[in-house]
Parts: C-alpha cells; sequence; structure tokens
C-alpha cells in the first residue's frame, strides 16, 4: 500500500460509536470541490484557509468560507506529506524522492528547497501525525528525514540552527512547545526525547515504552508532554524531567494522532489498527483533568487531516473523488 | 620454468621460516597466517543498504536463534549469514534484532512471537529458523526488519526481502519497485529450498556490511 495512505486514518460506513461514551455531534462544516481526490489536507488555526494534497503531487488552498480555489503550487513529484504553518502562509511539501520544497502563500513564491538522502519520515499511522512541522510562530521548521536525526532550521531562511539527537531508526513525529524554544519528539526506538530547540541539548527523556512511540504533543502551558505509539497506551508525561505523570489510558490499538484543544483541557487520539494501520480505527477525545473519554465515534469516511481550530472545535477532513469536506465534531 | 605450486598459507609459513615474515610474540605463525588469509579472503564491500526501521519494533527481544515452535503455520525459514565492514573484515559479536510478522501478515505487539536479538559469534555468523512471514496490509512485499549495531560502526536499520515474492512475478529486477519501500535490489535475496519434499524449507542468505563511526 503507498504510503501516502498513511495518513488516513479511519474510513468507515457508519457513523456511531461504541459504548460507554455519549455520542458525538459529528456535523459536516463545509464540502468544496476539488480536481481531483485528495491524499492529504489541513486547515489553517484561524479557519480561514483549507490545503490539500492530490496523489499527483499537487498541493493547492481553498480560501474559507467561501472555498474559492486561490493559490496552486508546482508538483514536486510523488509526495505524501503536506505541512503548513499554523497560520496558512508556508506549506511544504516532501517527495518520495527525498525532495523537501516550500512556498509562501501569500504569494506562491518558492522559498525553500532541500533534498535529503532518503525519503521524509511519513510515520505509518494516521493523520497529521507531523513527522516534519513548523514551530507555532513560524521560526523554525524541523525537518525529519526518513531514519536520521531531525534538522532544526532557521525560518524562513533555510539555515541549519541545529541538529537532534541520532536515535537509530529516526523519528516519528515532532512537536515544538507552545513558545517554541523546546522539540518533542516520538522516537522508533521507543523514546521520547525533549531538546532544547536552539541547541539541540536533550534535556529530559522518557523511557518506558518497549514499542516506537508514533506521537507527541506539548499541553499549552508548555509543562507536560503527551505521548502514544505502538505500546496502545497515551502517557502523560513532565516535560521538564521526562518522568512520567500518569497514563491516560491502555487502548485497543496503537496510537496514531494526539492533538490537544487550545485552553488545554482535551486531547484528541485517533488509533490505527496493528493488522494494518490505515484500517478504520476509532477517533476519541479525553478530558484531560478526569481522564475520562468525553466521546469515541468511527468517522464517515477515509480522514485525511485534523486539527483543533481557534474556535476550540476539532475538525477532521475528509476526500472522496473531486470533494473534500471538513468536518467538525463535538 | 615450472609453476611453483604451493598454497597461501604454506608461502606465508616458509616465509616465516626465511626470516622476510616476522610475527609479534604471543601470537604462533600458524594462527597469524589463518587470520591473514582469513581477512585477505573478503574484498571491500558497499554498506548494506539502509530501509525503514517500522513498524512494530520492540525492545528486549529474546536471545533465541529458534523462532519457529512446531505447528506454526508458515514455509520454514533459516535465515544465515555474516557481518561484515566494509573494509571486508568481520565484525564478530554485533548485535542483530530481528523482527517480523506471522505467516497472516500480523505483528505480536503482546509478545516477542517472532522477534530475537542475536549477536553473532566468533567467527560473525549468525543463523535463525522461523516461517516465511506474510504480507503486512500497508506493505507491498513480504519482509524482515533488522536493527543491527556494533561498537565503532555505524548502526543500521534495514530489511530483508525474498525474490520468490508473488509482488515480484519472478522478475525483481524489474518489478522490485512495486515496493516504493524497496530502495535498493540488493535487499532482496534469493530463495534455496531445500529439505525433504514432506519438510521443505526455505533458506535465504542475507550477510550485512556496517560502515565504520
Amino acid at each position: 500500500m503507498s504510503r501516502h495512505l498513511a495518513f488516513a486514518f479511519a474510513a468507515l460506513l457508519a457513523g456511531p460509536l461504541f459504548a460507554q461514551a455519549p455520542a458525538p455531534n459529528v456535523k459536516e462544516d463545509r464540502t468544496l470541490a476539488t480536481p481531483s481526490e485528495l491524499v492529504a489536507a489541513s486547515v489553517s488555526q484561524n479557519g480561514k484557509s483549507l490545503f490539500g494534497l492530490d496523489k499527483d503531487g499537487i498541493a493547492r488552498r481553498w480560501a474559507l468560507p467561501g472555498g474559492q480555489l486561490d493559490r496552486t503550487f508546482p508538483s514536486i513529484g510523488r509526495s505524501y506529506l503536506m505541512l503548513t504553518s499554523d497560520d496558512g502562509r508556508w506549506v511544504l511539501l516532501a517527495g518520495w524522492e527525498g525532495d523537501f520544497v516550500a512556498w509562501d502563500t501569500s504569494d506562491g513564491r518558492e522559498v525553500f528547497r532541500a533534498h535529503a538522502g532518503h525519503y521524509a519520515a511519513g510515520g505509518f499511522v494516521s493523520v497529521s501525525v507531523n513527522p516534519s512541522a513548523y514551530s507555532h510562530s513560524s521560526k523554525f521548521l524541523a525537518l525529519a528525514p526518513a531514519g536520521e536525526p531531525v534538522q532544526i532550521l532557521d525560518w524562513p531562511s533555510g539555515k541549519k540552527v541545529a541538529t537532534l539527537g541520532a536515535p537509530i531508526g529516526g523519528s516519528s513525529c515532532v512537536a515544538f512547545s507552545p513558545d517554541d524554544s523546546r522539540i518533542a519528539t516520538a522516537d522508533n526506538d521507543g523514546v521520547v526525547r525533549i531538546y532544547e530547540t536552539s541547541s539541540g541539548k536533550l534535556l529530559s527523556h522518557f523511557d518506558d515504552f518497549l514499542l516506537e512511540a508514533f506521537a507527541v504533543v506539548f499541553t499549552p502551558d508548555g509543562k507536560q508532554v503527551i505521548a502514544g505509539g505502538a505500546d496502545k497506551t497515551v502517557v502523560v508525561i513532565d516535560s521538564s524531567t521526562g518522568r512520567l505523570v500518569r497514563t491516560l489510558q491502555h487502548f485497543p490499538e496503537p496510537i496514531g494522532y494526539l492533538s490537544v484543544s487550545p485552553d488545554g483541557k482535551r486531547v484528541a487520539v485517533a488509533l490505527g489498527k496493528a493488522e494494518g494501520l490505515t484500517l478504520p480505527a476509532e477517533l476519541s477525545v479525553w478530558n484531560l483533568a478526569s481522564g475520562k473519554k468525553e466521546f469515541d465515534f468511527l468517522p464517515p469516511a477515509l480522514a485525511i487531516g485534523a486539527a483543533w481550530l481557534a474556535d476550540g472545535h476539532w475538525r477532521f477532513i475528509t476526500s472522496k473523488a473531486e470533494a473534500v469536506t471538513v468536518w467538525r465534531a463535538d | 620454468m615450472s609453476k611453483i605450486q604451493i598454497s597461501r598459507r604454506e608461502m606465508l609459513l616458509r616465509c616465516a621460516a626465511l626470516g622476510s615474515l616476522t610475527v609479534s610474540p604471543g601470537l604462533s605463525v600458524a594462527e597469524a597466517a589463518t587470520r591473514w588469509l582469513e581477512s585477505a579472503q573478503h574484498a571491500p564491500m558497499s554498506p548494506t543498504p539502509w530501509n525503514e526501521i517500522g513498524p512494530f519494533y520492540k525492545r528486549r527481544a529474546p536471545h533465541s536463534a529458534h523462532l519457529r515452535v512446531p505447528g506454526d503455520p508458515g514455509l520454514p525459514l533459516l535465515v544465515s549469514g555474516a557481518i561484515y565492514a566494509t573494509d571486508g573484515n568481520l565484525i564478530p559479536e554485533a548485535t542483530l534484532e530481528i523482527w517480523h510478522s506471522d505467516h497472516h501478515g500480523k505483528y505480536d505487539l503482546e509478545g516477542y512471537r517472532y522477534r530475537t536479538s542475536l549477536v553473532a559469534d566468533a567467527k560473525a555468523k549468525y543463523s535463525f529458523d522461523s516461517i516465511m512471514p506474510g504480507h503486512y496490509p500497508d506493505r507491498v512485499c513480504q519482509h524482515v526488519h533488522y536493527r543491527v549495531t556494533a561498537p565503532g560502526f555505524k548502526p543500521l536499520t534495514t530489511q530483508l526481502y525474498f525474490a520468490t515474492d508473488p509482488v515480484f512475478e519472478g522478475n525483481p529486477d524489474k518489478n522490485f519497485t512495486r515496493d516504493p519501500l524497496i530502495l535498493s535490489r540488493e535487499l532482496i535475496r534469493p530463495v534455496a529450498l531445500k529439505g525433504d519434499p514432506n519438510e521443505i524449507r526455505a533458506d535465504v542468505e542475507f550477510s550485512i556490511a556496517l560502515e565504520r563511526l
């Protein structure tokens, strides 16, 4: 199965949920026509732009809520990974041949191009795993070629700022702290590491996973890191010490995606089935204070992107044939 | 002039006797000659190509070369090889962590089925018996994962593929790119079927070359 499908995390026909949690309110936010089916998508945090990548490696931007296609970026060949900055100003594509290319979306200029020895890390599971990522202020870009150390680049100059540690097997996911001063990596040796962004100095690490860590995210106050992976647990870690604060839950399947709400009160979790990480799998939202699940469900179609927006609501994105739909789940 | 026919070993021993070859104290001439001949047998090698680690690497695998238990479904498999440096020298006691899916393409995440951590022997050789892995749904080809480490050498993650995989339709040279994660034809190894018809086994040789740090 081609790698770009690793960004889809569920496909199912029926909506409803599993027992023991209230039914979520899942409703269609917006559906737009697209030239072709998308393989990856994202929405800017202000909800004003939708980005989509199709299987031919062409990225496009649509203005929301109107849905006008207002920017098309040149194809870089086969591509499966698209990153956008929180504000939607920058978009980066990573290709199968090891190319990373970025554009300024305000005028469509190409601003960055690099070639790595291998294709970019893309994780095997779910949407928005962020194996590479822009920092929240867009001051930095973290790039992770598969199996290689993460490179921190100054943005938009592209100059190297730091190289992080070299865990055997590289990293599956990176996440900047809210103030961009630190970066956490979910590494394929099972360790979650936290570094100082400007120097690459290792500050702390969590070493209790036996299997690969696939997802990592900081809480909005920066004090904790939430991580999960093939061990099928979601853990809350003290970001200063690397010590376990608590285990949220043991899940039936590996964790592929984690995202914390802007108010820090909730975390969205997407699973991936071990027997095939792109098979239909549960999405859920949890209350971090109580540790209780608020709801879970199987999305109505294959999801190719997800995020908490500034309005505090969680969105996920599906695409079929020549349309893309943004859904809201509460 | 008649052609001189002596073995290289005999030549070395004669050199030592005549004083044109000296050996440090504590090392016998015979042993030194043996070591010289062994190291000279292997020409410089290209490093074994990288392949990505995942999914489902798991730490602390048990140290057992016998992954197959009686009754396990799937074609019995024996994989063996040696670990080299790229200069052709052998690397004794390298550590190999190896894992793969079961016959149905399913990985054991809870336990350690089809997972092992081996140490190459004093001659840098390793082997394990298992079953031919099935096709994991998210991958195109059957494969076995390796994570190889040795002091002084760059760690390597790679994967072993099988020339008999139906995906290649008998022609891995032409069709190996059907799996986008296979970056080198070198990782696809020929398969020899051995044993009697009632107990057939697939034998695969997979030697690995590591780069020095």
